[in-house]
């Protein structure tokens, strides 16, 4: 099924997975008594509208982190459960502002078939919204489905991923992947991020794939409008728009990558990898290849990008990230503003 | 002293102000050299923003002591601020942002025959979501010159926090501890919850002398957290005063007898309200499509 802004798709026989226009992927899981909307694109069109048609049973919506690529319905639905350290980010004009939403849905893609061309009245206004608080261990009761809430900060303080333990499946966000962006001034320090990987591997045996909040996805899947699987959460949209040539290098990256691209989810052996990739992060012998982030900082990645986006020195995931934030921070004291980082 | 026909501020350290409300509840504007912070947000009748302007050049961050009615809703005023998240379900519960609700609290100052206006339903501030950002316990508000700790005191809510003021010895504490904390409410913690908090909250008592609240006429010795450990581990073994009655037509029962005044017969000044059903630890509610009220 799909509309002029949004693709669905069933993963599972209770769980869509729906394609915003730029590439970005959320998850609608229907128990017997309600649904959870794992996700919220980046509110380009009506995913409220959208999800409504695909459901009659009331719908909550919960976030993995409080990026722009993941929160935007939470303007439509006006509450939204997250864990409370993403909320200051959310609100930022980088991950809230309607220009750079725009921006983002407007990507110009040669794999994406756009429908339409967004406008500015496509995209809601942000605004407050009521931010319910999820933590570790949360448990999301659908009727016959429950999702359990793991807590993985790294690629933000607040990242969570939702886990279906009977059906062994992991909804995970931007947690670990093939481009995990730990660089930006919100994510934490590798030192932290080890041991969130650390701890999720505990849970390592409870599921056997993972869905992300980016592509791969299957070729030539007539309702793909996920060619940018790189994006994963550009952490900052702002100075985005001053990075769309270096975008444009990755799009075309990635049809190499999508050509080779079979299976929907990722391994839990990623996992292993990306602790062993903080190891080495953390040892100094990575590969530490020098890129311009899309923050216009420079950052490093762990190893350089392979066919498939993968990394060369093997393994599922690669890490992007910042030498100023390899260890752990002292808290910051808040000074009138929310801080992004704790 | 100055005062308007809702608040009226009084100054109680040279940077630090105590308004009190229409119903006799009490906030705490501290002023560093930077910034000010407003400690609660009372019920939201009449402007407590437009006050608070009144009393300070600074730009000022609003930060609450927990989500109840008479602590939270000046917030909606600011559009934005400080809540322990684990309270935020609660700000925004009925119960605690209805303006019938808020308005019946400000009128008890009818009956304590202090209003000097008849507040209308036009004088409260409409409930509306806002931006709630998290405080945790060791956060620290930096004022410029000044600096507030945060600690985490579950108990009356799940979400209470006291805030340290090492400067002037002292601690805004809301409703966190008093002659009459209440916890027996829907949003209240355990007894054996409470304890553990208590204890947390003892490891920071070196740094204050004593605890200003969100009721009451003044300050309180910071001994009540000792007394507060003590009336949990009496109430745990079943020896307390076990006074069965009720709080404003709730059932509940005070660990010590009392007075009209919620003074203690025995000269002590800490008192607990609690409930029998909970006493002990509960497990985590499950999450069924709204939040819920307690951990």
């Amino acid at each position: 099924m799909q509309n002029k802004f949004f693709s669905a798709e069933k993963i599972y026989s209770y769980v869509t997975r729906i394609s915003g226009m730029g590439g970005e992927l959320c998850y609608l899981v229907e128990g017997n008594e309600r649904a959870l909307l794992i996700d919220g694109l980046t509110g380009v069109g009506s995913l409220r509208a959208f999800v409504r048609e695909l459901t009659d049973l009331p719908v909550a919506m919960a976030a993995t982190h409080g990026h722009i690529d993941h929160i935007g319905a939470a303007w439509e639905y006006g509450k939204v459960f997250i864990h409370p350290n993403d909320i200051p980010l959310m609100y930022t004009p980088m991950h809230s502002g309607q220009q750079g939403r725009l921006e983002f849905a407007s990507m110009p893609s040669p794999r994406i078939s756009k429908r339409t061309v967004p406008v500015m009245d496509d995209v809601p206004a942000p605004h407050p919204v009521e931010t319910y608080p999820i933590y570790e261990g949360d448990i999301f009761d659908l009727g016959d489905v429950q999702l359990e809430v793991i807590g993985v900060p790294g690629h933000t303080y607040g990242s969570v991923v939702f886990l279906d333990r009977a059906a062994r499946i992991l909804f995970s966000g931007d947690a670990c992947n093939a481009n995990t962006l730990v660089f930006s001034s919100s994510s934490t320090s590798i030192e932290e991020y080890r041991e969130s990987l650390i701890h999720f591997k505990t849970f390592q045996q409870d599921f056997d794939v993972m869905y992300g909040g980016h592509g791969p996805i299957g070729v030539g899947d007539a309702c793909n409008a996920n060619t940018l699987v790189f994006s994963s959460s550009s952490t900052s949209i702002e100075e985005y728009r001053e990075s769309l040539i270096h975008f444009k290098t990755f799009q075309q990256d990635f049809d190499v990558m999508y050509g080779g691209h079979g299976p929907i989810g990722v391994s839990p052996a990623i996992i292993d990898d990306g602790i062993a990739m903080c190891d080495r992060i953390l040892a100094g012998t990575d590969e530490a290849v020098e890129i311009v982030s899309v923050e216009g900082s420079l950052a490093w990645l762990a190893s350089a990008r392979g066919t498939n986006y993968l990394p060369v020195c093997g393994g599922l995931c690669n890490i992007m990230y910042s030498r100023d934030t390899i260890h752990r921070r002292p808290h910051p004291v808040i000074q009138g503003k929310p801080n992004l980082y704790r | 002293m100055l005062q308007n026909k809702f608040f009226t501020a009084e100054k109680i350290y040279p940077n630090v102000t105590r308004i009190a409300g229409m119903g006799g509840e009490l906030c705490y504007l501290v002023e560093g050299n930077e910034r000010a912070l407003l400690i609660d947000g009372l019920s939201g009748v009449g402007s407590l923003r437009a006050f608070v302007r009144e009393l300070t050049e600074k730009p000022v961050t609003m930060v609450v002591t927990h989500g109840h009615v008479d602590h939270a809703p000046a917030i909606f005023e600011y559009g934005e601020g400080y809540i322990h998240p684990d309270d935020i379900a609660l700000m925004y519960s009925p119960l605690h942002s209805s303006m019938e609700r808020r308005l019946g609290f400000a009128l008890n100052g009818k009956r304590m025959g202090t209003l000097r206006t008849e507040p209308t339903m036009e004088d409260v501030i409409p409930p509306c979501p806002v931006k709630t950002w998290p405080v945790y316990d060791g956060d620290i508000f930096d004022l410029g010159g000044t600096q507030i700790e945060v600690v985490h005191v579950p108990g009356h809510t799940y979400g209470s926090i006291a805030l340290i003021d090492e400067d002037n010895r002292a601690c805004y504490t809301g409703d966190c501890c008093n002659a009459n904390t209440l916890l027996f409410l829907p949003g209240s913690t355990t007894i054996e919850e409470y304890r553990d908090s208590l204890l947390h909250f003892k490891e920071s008592q070196h740094k204050f002398d004593v605890c200003w609240g969100g009721h009451g006429a003044g300050s309180v010795p910071a001994s009540v957290i000792d007394e507060g450990i003590q009336l949990c581990d009496e109430i745990l073994a079943g020896t307390d005063d076990a006074v069965e009655t009720d709080y404003t037509g709730r059932p509940c029962i005070y660990a010590k007898k009392k007075d009209v005044s919620f003074r203690r017969l025995d000269g002590g000044v800490m008192n607990i309200a609690y409930s029998r059903e909970m006493l002990h630890r509960r497990p985590h509610p499950v999450i069924k499509g709204e939040p819920n009220l307690y951990r």
